[in-house]
């Protein structure tokens, strides 16, 4: 698989505060990219640098095999970003701006089609001042791909959009990776980053403490999960107990909870299966990216943090 | 200089809603108002080299630095360093339109008083025109400071508003040079907008404005640009 972005050991200080350690990541060619983490965990100066809006004190960054600090034109050519506090000109109109940015790019994206994709059409007209901040949001991020470009990074790209919004912003990003464009998502928002990302990077004071697929990081978050049930005759619960994937059963009345890590729905249904047992009011619990992400950047569980690294 | 970027400038000035009123209107009618009065003597170049030093002041001290300010303040910067074009050239844009402008307001006090109130053209025109020039040079550059150092637009737009009053003053705006005190006229000499008036009604009557105001606007000029180049905050 090809890199298009690769950082390594990248360091960055404002005075006294240690934005970045020593981050490393690499993101292959047409995925989606996911980098979560805390506020001040150094994310948003992570992406600044790979644009090449900061210089890093230390590391290296290659993007598209350029270094965004000296080839400046060619990687932001290729390189969209939508940021936080970034704003145009309130007095300009939507389909001005749009043109205006297109003009900057050597094969810019049709300024007419930006505007249907991202619901803008009706206020092309309209003067940015007085977007609400959905079409602002929207606006942005027409913006970052005004350039039609390779790799597109989107910093908190839906706050501040309605939930009908949101979900319309994520399909179009997966039209964007479904395009062969490589995506940059920053994001605090642990449902989106499950739901887009083909990998995620969980960045925490400054250090990039793990990189892997959604459901890799919640296994290796050791979070627990749980299946409840009630089984409609005895169930021999040494069996249960003996599972690999099982850790605590627990008995309230008829019904049980296991609790356990790994594939434990598959292990628990498989010896129910096999055993010939039905249960009734079987509930499910599975660990999301969001406990995971807890667990690891060591908001709750401390244990769980151990088991991570 | 980017023409994309230098026509939606343009856009953004006019449409403004106090920047027409204040950089044209206001001179204009500070002509009238004055023009209409009646006075004993001939009519001179007191009151059009006025109309032209508040065309002046109005879009350097009251109107630039808060334009400058708030591009950094609202990320138009910021969001403008994510493409090829670097944000460089919405400062040059903007300096090109406000120059523009002022080049133009100065045109539409000389016709409109003439044309309407008979009042004097410049004799000198050479020298007039090129003490516009450099007098917008010498008196942008001052607006550039409040622009380049201000943490926000509020600010610049009240430091912008502190270099006008006193500039104003010396310059002979609320009051007629001549009626000034010495010492203030003194002061005002070395002040841009006070240099710049008083090269501009030398040059208006056909005389040689004297080197040593030149030489002030010069200083002012080169001073304040390198400053403001040096120190401007991006960010």
């Amino acid at each position: 698989m090809e890199n298009v972005i690769e950082v390594q050991g990248l360091r960055k200080r404002y005075g006294a505060v240690e934005a970045l350690r020593d981050a490393s990541f690499t993101v292959d060619r047409g995925e989606i990219f996911g980098i979560v983490g805390p506020n001040g965990a150094g994310k948003t100066t992570t992406v600044e640098c790979i644009a090449g809006l900061r210089r890093p004190d230390g590391g290296t960054v290659r993007v598209l095999g350029l270094d965004p600090g000296r080839d400046r034109g060619p990687v932001r050519n290729r390189l969209g970003i939508q940021l936080q506090s970034s704003d145009v000109p309130e007095r300009l109109r939507v389909r001005e701006v749009l043109a205006l940015y297109a003009s900057f790019y050597d094969r810019p994206a049709d300024v007419s089609t930006l505007l249907t994709q991202w619901g803008l059409t009706e206020k092309a007209g309209v003067q940015t001042r007085k977007l609400s901040g959905g079409q602002r949001q929207r606006l942005s991020i027409a913006l970052a791909l005004v350039g039609a470009p390779e790799i597109v990074v989107l910093d908190e790209l839906t706050t501040g959009l309605d939930p009908q919004a949101r979900r319309e912003a994520w399909a179009l990003v997966e039209q964007l990776r479904a395009g062969g464009v490589t995506v940059v998502l920053v994001t605090h928002f642990m449902e989106e980053a499950e739901r887009l990302c083909d990998r995620v990077a969980v960045v925490d004071a400054g250090r990039v403490t793990a990189v892997d697929t959604p459901a890799g990081l919640i296994a290796r978050s050791g979070a627990v999960q749980r299946v409840r049930f009630r089984p409609i005759r005895e169930l021999p619960l040494e069996e249960l107990r003996n599972l690999d994937e099982v850790s605590q059963i627990q008995r309230t009345g008829g019904q049980l909870t296991v609790e356990g890590h790994g594939d434990l729905v598959r292990a628990v249904t498989g010896l129910l299966a096999r055993r010939r047992i039905l249960v009734s009011d079987l509930r499910v619990e599975q660990a999301s990216l969001e406990d995971a992400y807890l667990a690891l950047t060591g908001t709750t569980n401390p244990c769980a943090q151990e088991a991570a690294a | 200089m980017n023409t994309n970027v230098l026509v939606s400038e343009l856009k953004i000035f006019y449409r403004e809603p106090v920047t027409l009123p204040l950089a044209f209107a206001l001179p204009v009618v500070v002509l009238v108002i004055f023009g209409v009065l009646p006075s004993d003597g001939p009519k001179t170049a007191e009151l059009p080299t006025l109309a032209v030093t508040l065309v002046l002041a109005m879009l350097g001290f009251l109107l630039l630095p808060g334009a400058l300010a708030t591009y950094r303040e609202k990320g138009v910067l910021r969001r403008m360093a994510t493409t090829p074009v670097a944000p460089r050239a919405l400062l040059q844009a903007q300096l090109a339109v406000y120059g523009a402008a002022a080049l133009v307001g100065v045109v539409v006090v000389v016709v409109f008083g003439a044309v309407l109130l008979k009042m004097p053209v410049p004799v000198g025109e050479t020298w007039t025109a090129a003490m516009v020039v450099l007098g917008t040079a010498a008196i942008f550059s001052l607006g550039l400071l409040p622009a380049a150092l201000a943490t926000s637009a509020k600010a610049a737009t009240g430091v912008g508003f502190a270099l006008y009053m006193p500039s104003a003053f010396f310059a002979g705006v609320y009051v007629p040079s001549a009626q000034l005190p010495g010492f203030a006229r003194s002061i005002g000499q070395y002040t841009p907008l006070g240099a710049f008036r008083d090269a501009l009604t030398s040059a208006w009557s056909g005389n040689t404005p004297d080197p040593s105001v030149l030489a002030i606007m010069v200083a002012w000029t080169v001073v304040c640009g390198l400053v403001a180049a040096r120190t401007f905050r991006w960010e």
